[in-house]
Formats: C-alpha cells, sequence, structure tokens
C-alpha cells in the first residue's frame, strides 16, 4: 500500500515528447491489461490527455530505496509507450503520498493546466477513473482517492470562479455581449470578411445561441462558403449598411487598408433601430470600424487590443480565484489523508479485539467445565461478564486509537499495541504511504 | 435608563450600521474582500431596524404610517428586507450597491426627523375616513418603493455601462447582470408603480375632497407629488411610444427617485403646511 505517481506534462516535456507518451481512449483499456500485469502494482489510473501523461498507481510493497517507486512507475510507462527508458526520464516528474494527493487535486482542478483553472480536465479525470475501474484496476484506496479528486473538481467549479472567464479572444467577445443582451439565443450577428478569425468568433457565437449570421465579404464566393458553413446568409459589400439595421452583433476581420464602417454608417443603422443596443467587434490590424463610432451612444466597440486587454483581465482574474482552489485543495487533501490513516486503525482495533476475544473465548470454555453443576442461567451470567468486561477494556483504547488517526503520533501507538500486544500479521504501519 | 432613551440609541445605531453597511458595499464595487463585511454590516443594520420597529409599534400601538419618521423607517425595512432576500436566496449582493446606500440615506434621515407623535394627538383621524389615510399613504409608499428598485436596477446598468465603455473592469463588473435586462428591469418597475402611485393619490384626494376645506391642491407638497407623477408618466410613455432606453432612460429614472426624496424630506418638513404626516 504505496501511493505514488509519475508523469509528463506541457511544463516539462515537448509536444513530441508528449505526442508519444500519450494513450488514447482506445488504447487505455490493453494499457490498463498490461500494467495490471504486473504484479508490483496493485491499483492503477492512466491519465492521458494532450497535454500530460501520468500513471497514478498503488505498489504492492513500499520501495526499498529511495527512488524505487520513481524506477518502477517510469519503467512501467517506458513499457507501456514503447519509449526507451532514457527518452523518458529527463521530462520525468514524481509525487509520493501526501504529495500525490495534492497534485491529482490540483489536475482535476485545473491549477495545473496550460489554461488555468480549464474545466475539461474534469472530465478527462473522469475518463481515465472510469475506464481504470471498469478495467478492475481500482482497488478501495484509488476508489476512495479518484471519487475525492472528481468531488474536489466540481467544488472548485461551483465555489470558485476560476474557470468562468474568458480567456480566449474569440469567446472574449462572447462574453462581452452576454454583458449586453441577457441571452445570445435568436439574435442576428454580421460578420465582415470571412477568414479564419471570422470564422471562430461566429463559432463561439453560434455555440451561444446566435442563429442568423449575414456574412459580407468584398468577394461574394467566400462569403457564400463561410454563410454556407454556419447557416447564414451571404450579401454583397454593397448591401452592408442596410443589414447593419437588423443586427445585433457586428465581427469584423477583412484585410481592407481603409475603415469598412464608418460613424456615418453605424449612426444611420442605429437610428434604424430606434435605440436598440448594438455590440461591434473590429478584430482586423489595420481596423475595420471608425474608432468614432465608440463616441455613439448605445454602440459599443471592442478591437483586438480591448479583447487582449479583457483576455488579460480575466487572467488575472482566475489567477485571483486559483488562491481559493488551492485552500480547497489543502483542505480535501486533509480529509483524504485523515481517511487513509483511519484505514490503518481499523485493522489494528479489530486484530486487537480478535485476539482477546479468542482468549476469552478458550478460558470460558475452560472454566464451564469445570464447573458442570452450573444451571444455563448462572452459565449465560458469567459469559455475559466476560464479554462485559473486555469490552470496557478495550473501550479506551479503541477510542483514543481512532482520535489519534490522522496525527502524527498514531503510527508509533499502532507499532507498540502491535508489539504490546505481539499481533501478527503484516504491521499496517509500515505499509502506508510515506 | 427611560425606555425612550433606550429607542433614540436603538436608532441611532441603526443609522450608524445602515451608514457602515453603505460605504461597505460601495467599496465592495472596487474591492471584492469587501464583499463579507458589506453583507453582514448590512443584515445586521436590518436586525437593529427590526427591534427599533418593533419597539416604535409597541410604544405608539399602531401600525407605522402617521408620522414622516414611522413611515420612512418602515418604508426602508421592508426594501431592506427584499434586498437581503433577494442576496440570500439569489446569491447575488450586487444591487445592493446602489441601493443600500439610499436605504441608508433614508435611515439616517428619518432618524434626524421629529419623533413620532402620541396617538391621542392623531385621534382626529378615527373620527374621519381613516382608513382613507392608511390606503393613501401605505399604497402611495409603496409605488415609492417600486420606483427606488427602477432607481437602483438604473445605477446599475450606468454602473455597468461605463464599465463596458471605458473597457475597465471592476469587481463588481462579474456580478452584475446583462444592460438589456437591467434597462428591462427598470422599466417594469416603473410600469407597475406609475398605477400603484395612481390609486394612492387618488386615495389621498378623495380624502382631501372630503375632509379639508379650501384649496388643498395648491399645498407645496401636492404639487410636487403631481410634478412627480406627470415625470415618471413622461418616462412611461417615451420608454413604450418612443422607445426610449437605455442611459438616458435610467437617468430620468434616478432624477425621479431623487425627487421623490426631496419631495418626502426636503418639501415635506419645510414648505409643506397642510399635508404633514400627523397633522
Amino acid at each position: 500500500m504505496y501511493l505514488q505517481m509519475v508523469g509528463l506534462n506541457h511544463k516539462t516535456a515537448p509536444v513530441a515528447v508528449r505526442e508519444k507518451a500519450a494513450v488514447s481512449m482506445e488504447a487505455l483499456p490493453a494499457a490498463l491489461d498490461l500494467l495490471r500485469s504486473d504484479k508490483a502494482l496493485s491499483e492503477i489510473v492512466l491519465l492521458s490527455t494532450c497535454n500530460r501523461t501520468e500513471l497514478y498507481a498503488i505498489l504492492a510493497e513500499s520501495p526499498a530505496e529511495l527512488d524505487g517507486g520513481r524506477h518502477l512507475l517510469v519503467e512501467q510507462l517506458a513499457r507501456l509507450t514503447g519509449m526507451p527508458n532514457g527518452e523518458l526520464d529527463p521530462h520525468i516528474y514524481t509525487h509520493a503520498g501526501p504529495e500525490c494527493v495534492t497534485h491529482l487535486f490540483r489536475v482535476a482542478c485545473g491549477l495545473d493546466s496550460m489554461v488555468l483553472g480549464e474545466t475539461q480536465i474534469l472530465g478527462q479525470v473522469r475518463d481515465a477513473y472510469l475506464a481504470a475501474s471498469t478495467r478492475g484496476a481500482v482497488g478501495k484506496l484509488l476508489h476512495q482517492l479518484m471519487g475525492q479528486a472528481l468531488a474536489v473538481g466540481k467544488r472548485a467549479q461551483t465555489e470558485t470562479q476560476v474557470g468562468q472567464s474568458a480567456v480566449s479572444v474569440s469567446y472574449m467577445a462572447v462574453e462581452l455581449a452576454k454583458k449586453v443582451y441577457q441571452s445570445l439565443a435568436g439574435r442576428r450577428a454580421l460578420c465582415i470578411g470571412a477568414g479564419e478569425t471570422a470564422e471562430l468568433t461566429v463559432r463561439h457565437l453560434q455555440a451561444a445561441g446566435v442563429t442568423d449570421f449575414v456574412v459580407c465579404n468584398r468577394t461574394l464566393a467566400r462569403a457564400e462558403e463561410l454563410a454556407a458553413k454556419v447557416g447564414g446568409v451571404a450579401v454583397p459589400l454593397e448591401q452592408m449598411t442596410r443589414a447593419l439595421q437588423d443586427v445585433d452583433v457586428v465581427v469584423s476581420s477583412t484585410a481592407s487598408p481603409s475603415y469598412m464602417l464608418t460613424r456615418e454608417h453605424v449612426a444611420e443603422a442605429f437610428r434604424a433601430r430606434r435605440g436598440r443596443l448594438m455590440f461591434l467587434f473590429d478584430l482586423a490590424v489595420p481596423r475595420d470600424i471608425d474608432p468614432e463610432v465608440a463616441k455613439l451612444d448605445g454602440v459599443f466597440l471592442y478591437d483586438l487590443d480591448d479583447l487582449q486587454a479583457a483576455v488579460a483581465h480575466n487572467l488575472q482574474e482566475r489567477a485571483r480565484e486559483a488562491r481559493k482552489v488551492e485552500k480547497i485543495v489543502a483542505e480535501e487533501a486533509g480529509k483524504f489523508l485523515q481517511w487513509q490513516e483511519a484505514q490503518l486503525v481499523v485493522p489494528t482495533i479489530r486484530m486487537l479485539r480478535e485476539k482477546m476475544d479468542a482468549i476469552r473465548h478458550d478460558e470460558l470454555a475452560r472454566t464451564l467445565s469445570r464447573l458442570p453443576d452450573l444451571t444455563e442461567r448462572e452459565r449465560q451470567i458469567i459469559e455475559a461478564m466476560t464479554v462485559t468486561m473486555l469490552n470496557k477494556m478495550l473501550n479506551d483504547p479503541t477510542q483514543r486509537l481512532k482520535l489519534l488517526a490522522g496525527q502524527a503520533e498514531s503510527r508509533a501507538a499502532i507499532r507498540t499495541i502491535h508489539d504490546l500486544f505481539a499481533l501478527g500479521g503484516s504491521e499496517p504501519g509500515e505499509a502506508k504511504a510515506r | 435608563m427611560s425606555a425612550v432613551n433606550w429607542a433614540t440609541l436603538l436608532f441611532g445605531l441603526t443609522a450608524a450600521i445602515y451608514t457602515m453597511a453603505a460605504i461597505c458595499h460601495v467599496i465592495a464595487v472596487f474591492r471584492r474582500d469587501w464583499e463579507g463585511l458589506a453583507r453582514w454590516s448590512t443584515r445586521l443594520s436590518w436586525v437593529l431596524q427590526t427591534v427599533g420597529l418593533l419597539l416604535l409599534i409597541g410604544q405608539t400601538g399602531r401600525f407605522p404610517i402617521y408620522s414622516l419618521f414611522e413611515a420612512a423607517y418602515g418604508f426602508s425595512w421592508l426594501l431592506t428586507g427584499n434586498y437581503l432576500a433577494i442576496e440570500f436566496f439569489g446569491n447575488n449582493q450586487a444591487s445592493g450597491a446602489a441601493l443600500i446606500p439610499m436605504m441608508a440615506l433614508l435611515v439616517i434621515l428619518s432618524v434626524a426627523l421629529p419623533k413620532p407623535v402620541p396617538t391621542h394627538e392623531v385621534l382626529l383621524l378615527d373620527t374621519l375616513p381613516a382608513s382613507l389615510v392608511v390606503w393613501h399613504v401605505g399604497v402611495t409608499l409603496l409605488g415609492y418603493a417600486l420606483f427606488v428598485a427602477a432607481a437602483a436596477s438604473s445605477m446599475l446598468y450606468l454602473l455597468q455601462e461605463g464599465q463596458l465603455r471605458r473597457k475597465r473592469f471592476w469587481p463588481l463588473y462579474h456580478r452584475l447582470p446583462a444592460l438589456e435586462w437591467l434597462d428591462l428591469l427598470a422599466g417594469r418597475f416603473i410600469a407597475i408603480g406609475l398605477p400603484v402611485l395612481t390609486v394612492g393619490l387618488g386615495a389621498g384626494v378623495i380624502f382631501a375632497t372630503l375632509t379639508w376645506n379650501g384649496p388643498w391642491y395648491t399645498d407645496p407638497k401636492v404639487l410636487f407629488t403631481a410634478l412627480s407623477w406627470l415625470l415618471y408618466m413622461g418616462l412611461l410613455l417615451s420608454r413604450l411610444l418612443l422607445g426610449l432606453q437605455g442611459r438616458r432612460a435610467a437617468w430620468w429614472a434616478i432624477t425621479g427617485a431623487a425627487g421623490i426624496l426631496v419631495n418626502y424630506f426636503v418639501v415635506n418638513l419645510f414648505f409643506s403646511a397642510l399635508h404633514r404626516f400627523g397633522a
């Protein structure tokens, strides 16, 4: 019973190494079976995403040397991925015991991710856990650990805002638009230019509920192409001003050297809208929309710099929220370690009680055989007395051991009890994660 | 110490904690770590106010709308109570930034006002269609509450709009609802508030015609109230017919609420001879 993990991620390994070390969802069952064929590992979970490959394991025996666990697991990983040990090793990090718990919880919360606080990782942890569980690779300890990791990730998402604000320019546009319009469902958007940036932003708007798209481009064929992709209509450039009246969101990203939309264009369209608010995003460099437009009351204009500044602001917000998440992680890791300690105390209590009960049983039988004249009722009274005596004598040590669970002295106490009462079997104090 | 002194102390304390809550709410617009203090000080001030209100009812033995002090005190209690429910169940204290400073102002003003007149001095009311007065004051105050809510919503609109326009975001920004929604909300409060106010004023008109001799309608407070009514009517019509919305509508609603406060405290106390609470 020794908990350890090894892994590599976007911080320790370049993409060339990461892609070789990755195990696809399809290959995962076979990989788990392969790992389980080694009797040194009693429980395993393999987490593999595009940014990390991590192997969590319960070693059957505590490693003799300091690096023993690491060597063992890296070997397994090398065997699994077919990468030479030497190629893998420089990128590997390892955590054992409490640090391993904390690391997994941080991963589940997105604190270890490339984009701080991203929430996709939690689903990936869940998938890894389920896959391992289905292959029978997960025992009591990892069940508890992974189950709690999922709960921690969920807590981080509901109790903090670490993953809530937009951290990409195109998603930022959606987030800002939502600050003006309660919902984007059923809104209309105008897309000026049909390039890649335009398409990405349109996709985000579409996911947020925008249904009607008007695409406007210098070459109509390109506009029609994008319009077909997103289910919108293409209009020639000459009709752009007309189209402007009916849309709530404008995304502009042409290569035009001069302004596509002037203050007069927008002012005219805005008047026709009878005061309904408009949000314009200028993703082009050089800019497509005259900055003067922003001076119109009820019109919001954000250019690429503004969006990037807002993204930087959101990243700072996430970092601030991440501090709250770290607290949650520390708290939950403490809970897990306490649970783990309690698991150590329980067998000791059980062994102690079994031994005492066996003695009681033997002595009772011997005594009763020397007193053949007792009535059934008298025999019962004597037996009840032995049970009560045993319970009362064991009550204090049992309670105190339970109280010690999770504290530093518990291991010493467990060892002492094993020594004093000559309890046989494997000594749990040795078996716990260091 | 006599009961009255205790009450005075309590009212003063309530006003002080309210002020603190208001300051915390305003700072929380910029600094997130003040949110907790803002929340708890508001709750505390409301609890104190509840005790004060019960004490008041115990002392006077009547529903607290007969004096300016009582009405303002009860009115702010009602609004803060509603706000606390929104904050607690909706888990959103964004509206506190606009509402709590207003409530604090109301409580400070009400505490500074003349204290309640003992019941026997307003016995006059019992011989008259007194229930009409209760209706007049109660319903009018309900209308005012809706207008204050509209003003709070409008303030949040301006806060949010300003940040979106300047592209600089304070912590409160993340908790504010969408502009369109705030605008709609203010519009709805006014659309409901205006008929309510009309009913309340109607009751007042009937009462005045029945009991007051002479041209009661030239009283400054009555004239000022008519002006507020026209102002809100104008706003409602502009919204409905001309599609007025956004920043200008928000300023209009805030002006209206400010007018109500002026009418309530300044005009009522210093200019109106006839139309006074408890008179």
